[in-house]
């Protein structure tokens, strides 16, 4: 292919990506008269923000931010002291019954996460522990069997010999993980946490299933109450709250592309 | 103070012994070193001593004391390993300070004590960098600083010298030689390589298959090896071991009396005990292995050692010292090396003169300037359809001689 006709193809497929953003951040700053005017324009005339204004305040915003942004955090400290943690068990130390526990953490990826909310509900409930962000948030303290891979496999690039010597001069296996291992793995470490960022900050169907008080609402959970409140009438505030959901992730992607791109071909998730 | 001793001492993976039965006992301040091919062990043996392999068998004990259950940290010695294991994200400086760090010492002394040592081992000017800023030989040393620093009774070094190139690797054998005099501690050193063993142990366990081949003095080990292993495994090149054909045998036979059959013989020979034939392709001069009398008058000295009998200035046999024949065997010239001072002559080892055990060729060390002169010349005109033929003498007195089915020597 040339060079001429490959740009031409780039170009063609970043237009289809980039047109349902350009036409939500459009459609956000038209009036209501505009968006349902007969005659259909591109640009918005004039200019608006009322619909921020409106979907800011119907979804709680700040609220919605902050316990969005609490469980994103709290899943995360969770996920890469836990994940690393059971790496570390499963590559360094050695115990019976060790590879025969990591074929098994590594067989639940396969479950896909729908089977396994019905018997976390089911526990929750059971336990009373249903209701506020607990549920949201202790499974990651369990670590994930993805993040658990990623780690030791990042964890197989360190000398074993630098654990020996730590041995040797008295360091205790926590003290080796916390100042050798997890000092080593800072890269994966940060792709850990933008993963987990990207995946907590859109996450709707748990939020949705464990959140009743609407006090608790995440971003994703607020905004998706607000579009069923509005029956698919308001375009305007709809498409200003998914722009407002939407621009954390957007700023993070600006400033950690690298990152994320390194954690994809770590992972393995791209050849 | 720590007397090393290993009692029967049996390691498995899986089912496979690593290590069998290892008996072995250093005295108290003794340069000990395992040495051994790859797999041989001896990388097993110094983890069990320094705590980091459990599940063995048999008994470890550190100056009669049993401390096979004794975690690594408690057993008062350090370790330098062939990669270093620096940590790469501290600084020269952290790494050695390391082992005061984790035994939370003051602050003040941690400097103190690794200033010390870092101007001993000239580091001075590194302290602030990082590992990956180091060549090579620096590493090393910030290792060797780290071990230091906790003066430690009991130095453990597995293969120290194997990632330096050969030249820095002369220098720093005798750094540790000379470190090793100074701080009077027990040292137990790893090795692959036999030059590196013989020149830094007060004694050498040589290891093969997972056993002690023989442990003993260097110069021991040398001039009297055990069996075929340590005779094919100790020198530069090692000694050619051959299965004596039937006329070999019967003239060694009248003189040394093996006890043994034909078949089970195999006898050693040094490459610096094979002596050169003066005419080189002198293909009419077939000896067909018999004793050597009468050409003997023509050979000379071919190495400063004197020759037993082949004196220029006896040309007369019978007047040479103890009168002693020597014995020939003819073979292809294959390759020569010039070494400098001296040649390695690589030769096949004709069918009528014995076979070899082990090895492809048979070598000869020359280091007789008109020798090297004249073989650079045959060798440089060498090629299938003129074979260089060469007669190589040995004096049965130098010989060693090995029992084929224990592999044991005799003599």
């Amino acid at each position: 292919m040339s060079k001429a006709s490959k740009y031409f193809l780039l170009l063609v497929i970043s237009g289809v990506l980039i047109t349902p953003l350009v036409l939500i951040i459009l459609t956000s700053l038209k009036e209501q008269a505009q968006i349902y005017s007969s005659t259909a324009s591109l640009l918005p005339d004039p200019v608006t923000f009322k619909n921020f204004i409106t979907a800011f305040e119907a979804i709680e915003f700040l609220k919605a931010f902050k316990n969005t942004f609490y469980i994103a955090f709290f899943n995360i400290f969770g996920v890469v002291i836990a994940s690393s943690l059971a790496a570390y068990a499963f590559l360094v130390l050695e115990w019976k019954g060790r590879d025969v526990f990591f074929s098994i953490t590594l067989g639940t990826m396969m479950l896909p996460e729908m089977t396994l909310l019905i018997p976390q509900f089911l526990l929750f409930k059971e336990t009373g522990l249903y209701g506020g962000f607990l549920p949201l948030i202790m499974p990651y303290f369990f670590g994930l069997p993805y993040y658990i891979f990623l780690f030791r496999q990042f964890f197989l690039s360190i000398p074993k010999t630098l654990r020996d010597s730590a041995k040797i001069d008295g360091a205790s296996e926590f003290t080796i993980w916390l100042d050798i291992y997890m000092a080593l793995s800072k890269p994966i470490i940060m792709i850990v946490i933008l993963f987990q960022f990207l995946i907590s900050w859109n996450d709707l169907l748990k939020p949705s299933i464990f959140l009743i008080s609407e006090k608790n609402y995440t971003l994703s959970l607020a905004l998706q109450q607000y579009l069923s409140r509005l029956g698919g009438a308001e375009w305007g505030p709809l498409m200003a709250g998914a722009i407002i959901m939407v621009l954390p992730i957007l700023i993070i992607f600006f400033f950690s592309q690298k990152t994320l791109i390194k954690g994809i071909t770590i992972s393995g998730l791209k050849d | 103070m720590v007397q090393v001793s290993l009692n029967k001492i049996s390691k498995k993976y899986d089912e496979n012994y690593i290590i069998k039965d290892i008996s072995l006992e250093s005295q108290d301040k003794e340069f000990i070193v395992l040495v051994g091919p790859s797999g041989s062990g001896k990388s097993t043996i110094i983890r069990i001593i320094a705590g980091l392999e459990g599940d063995f068998e048999g008994e470890l004990k550190f100056a009669g004391e049993t401390v096979n259950d004794l975690a690594a940290k408690d057993r008062k010695l350090s370790m330098v390993f062939q990669n270093y294991a620096l940590y790469p994200h501290k600084t020269v400086f952290e790494n050695i300070a390391f082992p005061l760090v984790i035994k939370s010492e003051p602050k003040n002394l941690i400097k103190e004590k690794v200033h010390k040592v870092a101007e001993k081992l000239d580091l001075m000017k590194y302290l602030e960098r990082k590992p990956g800023q180091l060549s090579g030989g620096q590493k090393q040393r910030v290792a060797v600083a780290r071990a230091l620093i906790k003066e430690p009774q009991l130095f453990l070094m597995d293969e120290p010298l194997s990632n330096l190139d050969a030249k820095l690797r002369t220098s720093t054998r005798q750094e540790i030689r000379k470190l090793y005099q100074e701080l009077n501690s027990t040292f137990i050193y790893v090795t692959h390589d036999q030059i590196e063993a013989m020149s830094l142990g007060d004694r050498i366990a040589i290891l093969h298959e997972g056993k002690i081949q023989q442990f003993d003095t260097p110069s021991k080990i040398y001039h009297e090896p055990a069996n075929t292993f340590v005779a094919s495994f100790i020198g530069s090149p090692p000694t050619n071991l051959l299965e004596p054909n039937l006329t070999l045998f019967q003239a060694l036979k009248e003189e040394l009396i093996p006890k043994l059959n034909r078949e089970d013989l195999i006898i050693g020979i040094r490459p610096e005990y094979l002596y050169l034939a003066a005419e080189i392709g002198d293909c009419e001069q077939s000896l067909e292995g018999r004793v050597a009398e009468q050409t003997s008058s023509r050979l000379r000295r071919t190495n400063d050692r004197s020759v037993l009998g082949v004196h220029e200035d006896h040309e007369d046999n019978e007047n040479a010292e103890n009168g002693v024949p020597l014995h020939a065997l003819e073979a292809e010239l294959v390759n020569v090396e010039n070494l400098g001072e001296e040649i390695l002559v690589y030769a096949r080892l004709n069918e009528n003169s014995g076979k070899l055990n082990g090895s492809e060729y048979l070598i000869a060390k020359i280091n007789n300037a008109e020798y090297i002169e004249l073989l650079q010349e045959k060798f440089s005109s060498l090629s299938p359809e003129s074979p260089v033929k060469l007669q190589l003498f040995f004096d049965p007195k130098t010989i060693y001689l090995f029992d084929k089915r224990s592999s044991m020597r005799i003599s």
